[in-house]
This record gives C-alpha cells, structure tokens and sequence, in this order.
C-alpha cells in the first residue's frame, strides 16, 4: 500500500506505507483517517527536506522500533553514529536544520537523535566564540555577564 | 568613537531556520548528546542558549567525585555560584557542612539527597525548605548515623 505525501511546495511523493508510517504523525494522522487513499499535506516541510527525510526513511524501513528509554540524568549519552547516518546528515548547516525540524514536526525519533547528535559533534572540542562562529550565533552577553557565566559554570567542566 | 557596529549585519545572515532562533526543546536535545565542558561552553555562548542549558549543567551535583578544593574555595563555590543556580538542581550529594546549610535553604526541586562526609548535620535547617517540591532520599555513607529526619522525605 502506498501513501501520497505532498510538500510546502505542492509536489506529491509516493511512498510506501511502511516507510511513512516511520513518521509517528503521519501514522496516527492513518489510523485515524482509516482506508483511504487521499494526499496527506505537510505545509511545514518542503520538497527538498522531504526528499531528504523520505530517503532517511526508506533506508531505516525495517529498524524495529526504538523503544525511549527515560534516564534521569541527561547526561547519559552516547554520541555514536552509524555510518549511512553520518554520510547522509553531510549536507549544509541550513539543510541540517531542515531535517532537523522536519524529524521534529513529524516525530521521527531516530532522525532527529542522528541530527541532533551530528550537532553535538560539530560543537564538540570548541571555545564559545568558535561555537557562535560555527554557527553564526550574535554574542549577546557584556563581557562581564560572559565572565560571571564562566565562573559560575566552570566546575562542572571534565577533569 | 565612529567605529562601525557589526552586530546589525551579523543579524541579517542568521539564516531562518539556524539554530540561534530554533525551539528550546531542539537545543535541549543537542545539550544532552553533549559532554559536560562542552555544555559549559554553549551555556557562554548566547542567552538563549544559556537559559536553555543550564538546567543540564546543574541537573546533578555530586561534588564527592572530582572535587579536591580547599575549604576557603568550597565556601565561596558554596556563596555565590551554587546559591545562584541550586534551584536547577535534582540530585545532590552534599559532602560539606556548607553546601548541606545551603542546600537546606535554598534547593527547591531536589529529587534526591545524598549526605556524606558531613560533620555536623542540621535537621532543623530542612524544616525551612519547601517539602512540597521535595521528595528525597538520603542515602548515608561514612559512618553516618540514618538517624537525620527530614519532614519531607518519604
């Protein structure tokens, strides 16, 4: 059984089922909808992201299904990704943050743990100004307020 | 001064979609996946950033670990950046005097308290803390005597 996504744009994409149903959104907006065979619209993503999200998707089609495991401290983590992952979030900065919306809006977990994790990486190592730098971020504090944060903040740093 | 204010052009070239502007709850999700120097440094970098991420870099104190300060250090650690922050706390190992009087007082979202280590402790001072928030446990090392009723705790 397919299903017809249409995008921001306007343009349909025929996809399986199963492989829309990797969206948690467009499974539940199925399920309530029952049999039928009319486009699901998706105002918020465009052509260009879908594509990108569909791919992801079609790739991932047989992953069971990830089970969310609640731990109490965030900073349990791991930061590994798989190799497909990784080749696919190398696009631009902008085109990460697309997907990244997109997993979001559609809730599809996996996709936005990969983007968020590919994030992670890019601000891993990095001094503030190399952060704000990277991504093009506008220094807001006073120098004083930056230098309190500093203080304030840097025993938690790793030994 | 005539030196020319860069901060307006720099604006213009935040794309739409970048992460500056993006939704707290995205930038939470990319807080977690990072380690805790590198959290420290995001939480430098904007306000928003800063608002958003600091309840990671305070979510759990445990002092016991990595701490081999002097007391003179722990004391104004204790005054002024725990007393600023300690409410974005949940789990908290209290290993000196200063920080558990602290922590009585000031500590209002606390899910769990450890104390060890602590030379003299001070019931009285819990009866000042909002119990509503509080659901501890205390877990006692040390030689420590489980003898230290806190009104709130289960």
């Amino acid at each position: 059984m397919t299903v017809i996504l249409v995008s921001s744009d306007n343009q349909d994409f025929k996809v399986d089922k199963e492989v829309a149903e990797r969206s948690i959104l467009i499974k539940n907006m199925l399920e309530d909808v029952g049999e039928s065979d009319s486009p699901i619209p998706l105002p918020n993503v465009t052509s260009a992201v879908l594509t990108k999200v569909i791919e992801y998707c079609e790739h991932h089609r047989n992953d069971p299904v990830q089970v969310p495991e609640e731990t109490d401290d965030p900073r349990k983590r791991s930061n590994d990704i798989e190799e497909w992952d990784m080749k696919f979030m190398q696009v631009d900065q902008e085109m990460l943050f697309e997907i990244i919306l997109a997993a979001n809006y559609l809730d599809i977990k996996p996709l936005l743990d990969v983007g968020c994790k590919t994030v992670a990486n890019i601000i891993k190592g990095k001094t503030p100004e190399e952060i704000r730098k990277a991504f093009n971020i506008v220094n807001d504090f006073t120098p004083e307020e930056e230098a309190q944060i500093k203080k304030e903040n840097e025993w938690a740093e790793d030994r | 001064m005539s030196e020319p204010d860069d901060s307006s052009t720099r604006i213009t070239n935040v794309t739409a979609n970048s992460i500056v502007n993006s939704l707290p709850e995205l930038i939470e999700l990319i807080g977690k996946e990072l380690s805790p120097t590198d959290l420290v440094a995001c939480v430098q970098v904007c306000r928003f950033w800063n608002q958003t991420l600091l309840p990671l870099v305070w979510h759990t104190v445990n002092p016991d670990k990595k701490w081999f300060w002097w007391p003179e250090k722990v004391e104004q650690w204790t005054r002024i950046s725990f007393v600023n922050n300690c409410h974005l706390i949940r789990p908290l190992t209290a290993n000196w005097d200063v920080l558990l009087e602290t922590a009585a007082a000031q500590c209002r979202n606390l899910t769990s308290l450890t104390v060890h280590g602590v030379r003299r402790i001070l019931p009285e001072h819990f009866h000042t803390s909002s119990p509503s928030s509080c659901a501890a446990d205390s877990t006692f090392a040390n030689n420590q005597p489980p003898s230290l009723e806190l009104p709130w705790i289960k």
